[in-house]
């Protein structure tokens, strides 16, 4: 426990005392470090602490929300006067005795990041420096860094619910950047989870290193992409966040309570062809985006979002199925108690199917084959999306052929989903971070290999 | 003397034992936020925040640490924190970093300038952000985001050199974006606003300009591919300039990260194209009287006639890189040293946009791009792949709204491409200040 139960019992009546019909209060204590190592020399050494709560008022539909760095019994009740001043003229409420929420951990940690060995982790971001450098003369520079973060978080509300979860992150990620006849180019790649970092002792980093360096230098000779309308195959794993931008953000109750989003009363609709069944999932074990609660002390689930191409469920959080009606599914999160929750994906995949990688290239006379993508973004509203591709293949008569650079994909998500032909049964998840209101989370995106028969390819006019 | 600086001065004293050189830089500030939807209150955000992050030096290493507790027991352990940081880095050999040296710097203090207005009347601006745009025009299906803010920052610097200084300011911000539907088309766009006085706030002008943008939008048609001038509006060059701004940065160059590295004094863009960074432009939201190690910002020229004339520097790297010292550390309380720019100001030409968009037989008028920075844009090479949507206007008449369009380039290109600037400014607000820019030729890939 960050602050003791009997602290935030006062705080919540003090949160409740002019006519708020429900608080909840989010306590955050979080470590953070980074290490990072550049010229073959350690750079950058960071380390803090966050410090804060949130208190957070619904007045129905209405929201009131105060953050605060005192947690003392003071502080916390001033800063919950604060918010029932700002809005409240109704008579006073008692917050529900707090019940602590019972579970069991689903993800196991090592060494905290404050105790385990530094040396250790720059012995893991140097060997990704020299790895890299002695594969080719050509690497001008390397980067690599460590992001470790431990939140504690207590979560309590009105309605008797007091939660307490630690998570704990680890990502190490590297660029390279080469030059080879005067052609400048990077390349980037990360490993990491939920949990801590033990992990790399475990993977080949120098593999990692050097396929990034080859990876970079290959760019450096390819030829621009082709534009226009064409097939695209996207591989398994980071490919997800076609899924993400093009359905994803239009399925959190932040946009479909706002009348925001195309997939606005389409439960029960079709949206997808029938080999698109998309999950969202809180559970796995050590997932990027896992958690046992999420940020309003709810229990993560399992959100079947789409099955076989109808629109089961949407992803709610408390005030969004206040709003909608629709059940809450344990998807309220925020980057930290300075923002209040919103719905949000957790691990969002498309589920595998039972086509073959080898079937979807055979099926493309002239397209792309996108490997590696970059970030991406959505219009909510109008659902129009696009991301980067930063390794792509032409393919042409059933084969994969040449690497291509500088292509982007755009497209419409509706539109996308219904032109999904083929979906492979190689599931990979990957780690990516999603922004949007309440902040920048880890949010695990996934999918097999699909097949989408026409997409817009934005590379250059000839 | 405050309780902040009498902590630190017991601090300065152990750094002085420990031989190190020590920085704090506070900040924080008061930020109110409220939104409507559906005609109710939707957000009501009230928050105070304060950080401080320590900069330890030992010779040429710098070590950094943070925290939200400001009492001195936690600032000295966060110092630790930061020391034992400074002995983990490694630096390069022969250069011994310093702390800037107190100076007299102007303060500012017009900027700071709380108003006391009543709940009422903020509520009243939130509300008119929302309800304005759906009374603007009936295609207005409904406003997604819109939101106003009322936010008091301060930053303050100390270190063991003496130096303590701080700037503080007040600013009301707000956005509205208006979806707006016809037929199965739909198309969301938006305006904001940035002011620093409560009275200089006109909800109608920014709702009429939002809603305009995207009603004007709907009906857009897909575009043929091809190669086309282009005019870039001037509310969307500034991401164009965020693109390239960090290429100026004498860390970045000698990082071997800038694509102007060892372009010093050389030709890097059209003649038409001047470009300077001015920390005391009013019009911009970067206005600061000092950077983040405490040293008095300055106007600097960039490009002057198309050649590049400076890279932004901090201390360490005029001193690493034997350049003139620009004043353009920044760092937060949670971040290492970096370099950035402040307010990036395009020299203004003398023709109207009107006139840019006859200069040639066809012309695609920009008005928005989409992911543009994580998205659309690779540093290292510069490379340009964006959605974007626009208006394809021939022989300076509008022919309709087009979209459904990736625009790609490079930004090296773009900048030697620029064939004209317009006379007018964006609107205030933004770091970036530019006027609409005719560009010779860009990549289209569309129907």
């Amino acid at each position: 426990m960050i602050v003791p139960a009997s602290i935030l019992t006062t705080a919540l009546d003090v949160a409740l005392s002019t006519g708020a019909d429900f608080a909840d209060i989010f306590v955050e204590d979080t470590y953070s470090s980074l290490l990072s190592v550049l010229n073959s020399k350690p750079e950058q050494a960071i380390v803090g602490q966050l410090y804060g709560a949130g208190i957070r008022l619904f007045f129905g539909h209405e929201i009131v929300y105060v953050t605060t760095n005192d947690l003392s019994e003071a502080g916390l009740v001033k800063a919950a006067l604060n918010a029932a001043r700002s809005r409240g003229q109704g008579a006073a409420k008692k917050a529900m005795p707090l019940t602590q929420v019972p579970f069991d951990s689903i993800h196991t940690f090592g060494e905290k990041p404050w105790e385990s060995d530094r040396s250790q982790k720059l012995k893991w971001l140097h060997s990704i420096d020299q790895s890299a450098r002695a594969h080719s003369s050509l690497v001008t520079q390397v980067e690599g860094s460590l992001n470790e973060k431990f939140q504690k978080v207590q979560i309590a509300n009105s309605k008797g619910l007091m939660a307490y979860d630690e998570r704990s992150y680890s990502r190490l990620s590297m660029s390279t950047m080469v030059e080879n006849e005067g052609v400048k180019e990077s390349s980037s790649d990360d490993a990491g989870h939920m949990g801590t970092s033990e992990i790399y002792d475990h993977m080949n980093l120098t593999q990692m290193a050097t396929e990034s360096v080859d990876r970079a230098l290959a760019l450096s000779k390819a030829g621009y992409a082709p534009a226009g309308e064409m097939p695209v195959i996207l591989d398994n794993g980071f490919g997800g966040v076609i899924f993400h931008e093009a359905c994803g953000h239009g399925l959190e109750t932040t946009s479909v309570a706002k009348n925001a989003s195309v997939f606005c009363g389409k439960l029960g609709e079709k949206i997808g062809n029938e080999c698109v069944t998309a999950i969202d999932d809180g559970t796995i074990e050590n997932g990027w985006g896992s958690e046992n609660i999420d940020d309003e002390g709810n229990k993560t689930q399992r959100t079947v979002l789409v099955e076989n191409g109808i629109l089961k469920n949407y992803i709610a959080d408390e005030m969004g199925s206040r709003q909608t009606g629709y059940a809450v599914t344990g998807s309220g999160r925020r980057q930290s108690y300075k923002l209040a929750p919103a719905s949000r994906m957790r691990n969002t995949f498309i589920a595998p199917g039972k086509d073959t990688f080898e079937d979807m290239v055979k099926d493309v006379d002239y397209g792309i084959f996108a490997k590696r993508m970059g970030g991406g973004s959505v219009n909510p509203g109008t659902g129009d999306y696009n991301f980067k591709v930063q390794e792509a293949y032409m393919v042409r008569n059933g084969r994969i052929e040449e690497l291509v650079k500088g292509a982007c994909l755009i497209g419409r998500g509706i539109d996308t989903l219904g032109k999904i032909t083929k979906v492979s049964s190689d599931l990979k998840l990957a780690r990516g971070m999603c922004g949007s209101v309440s902040g920048s989370i880890p949010a695990a995106i996934g999918q097999p290999q699909i097949l989408v028969s026409s997409l817009m390819v934005g590379g250059r006019a000839k | 003397m405050d309780q902040i600086k009498q902590s630190f001065e017991k601090i300065v004293q152990q750094a002085k034992k420990d031989q190190a050189q020590v920085e704090l830089l506070i900040s924080g500030g008061e930020n109110l936020s409220l939104g409507f939807q559906k005609k109710k209150l939707q957000k009501f955000e009230s928050t105070q925040t304060q950080i401080a992050g320590f900069r330890v030096i030992l010779g040429a290493s710098q070590g950094y640490a943070y925290t939200e507790n400001l009492a001195e027991e936690s600032l000295f352990r966060t110092y630790r924190d930061a020391l034992m940081n400074a002995k983990t880095v490694v630096s390069d050999a022969g250069v011994t970093l310093k702390l800037v040296a107190p100076q007299k710097v102007d303060s500012m203090s017009f900027l700071f300038k709380p108003e006391n207005i009543d709940i009422e009347d903020k509520m009243e601006i939130a509300r008119n952000l929302e309800e304005q745009c759906l009374q603007e025009d009936p295609l207005v299906q409904s406003v997604p985001y819109s939101g106003f803010n009322e936010s008091v920052s301060f930053r303050r610097i100390l270190n063991s050199e003496g130096l303590d200084q701080e700037f503080k300011q007040s600013y009301f911000s707000g956005h509205t974006y208006a979806l707006a539907k016809e037929g199965e088309v739909s198309k969301m766009n938006g305006e904001g606003f940035f002011a620093r006085s409560f009275k200089e706030i006109n909800t109608k002008a920014v709702t009429q300009a939002g809603v305009k943008k995207a009603i004007s939008l709907l009906g857009a048609k897909k575009l043929a591919t091809g190669n086309y001038p282009v005019v870039i509006d001037r509310e969307i060059f500034p991401m164009i300039l965020h693109m390239f701004s960090g290429y100026f940065s004498a860390k970045k160059v000698h990082e071997k990260k800038s694509l102007f590295e060892g372009k010093l004094g050389q030709k890097v863009a059209s003649e038409k194209f001047e470009l300077i960074d001015d920390p005391f432009e009013l019009r911009g939201s970067s206005v600061r009287p000092f950077d983040s190690e405490g040293a008095a910002s300055q106007k600097t020229t960039l490009i002057e006639k198309g050649v590049l004339k400076n890279y932004f520097t901090n201390l360490e790297y005029a001193q690493k890189m034997n350049l003139p010292h620009t004043a353009h550390a920044a760092r937060g309380p949670t971040s290492s040293m970096d370099i950035s720019s402040t307010n990036l100001m395009v020299k203004p030409g003398s023709r109207s946009l009107e006139e840019l968009l006859k200069r040639h037989d066809k012309v695609i008028h920009l008005i928005d791009f989409a992911g543009a920075l994580h998205a659309g844009y690779n540093s290292t090479t510069g490379d340009i792949s964006m959605p974007a949507q626009g208006f394809l206007y021939e022989n300076g008449k509008l022919v309709g709204a087009v979209d459904q369009f990736v625009v790609s380039g490079n930004i090296l290109d773009l900048l030697r491409d620029i064939e004209d600037v317009s006379n007018q400014l964006n609107r205030p607000g933004s770091s970036e200040i530019c006027p609409d820019v005719l560009v010779k030729s860009m990549s289209f890939a569309g129907a």
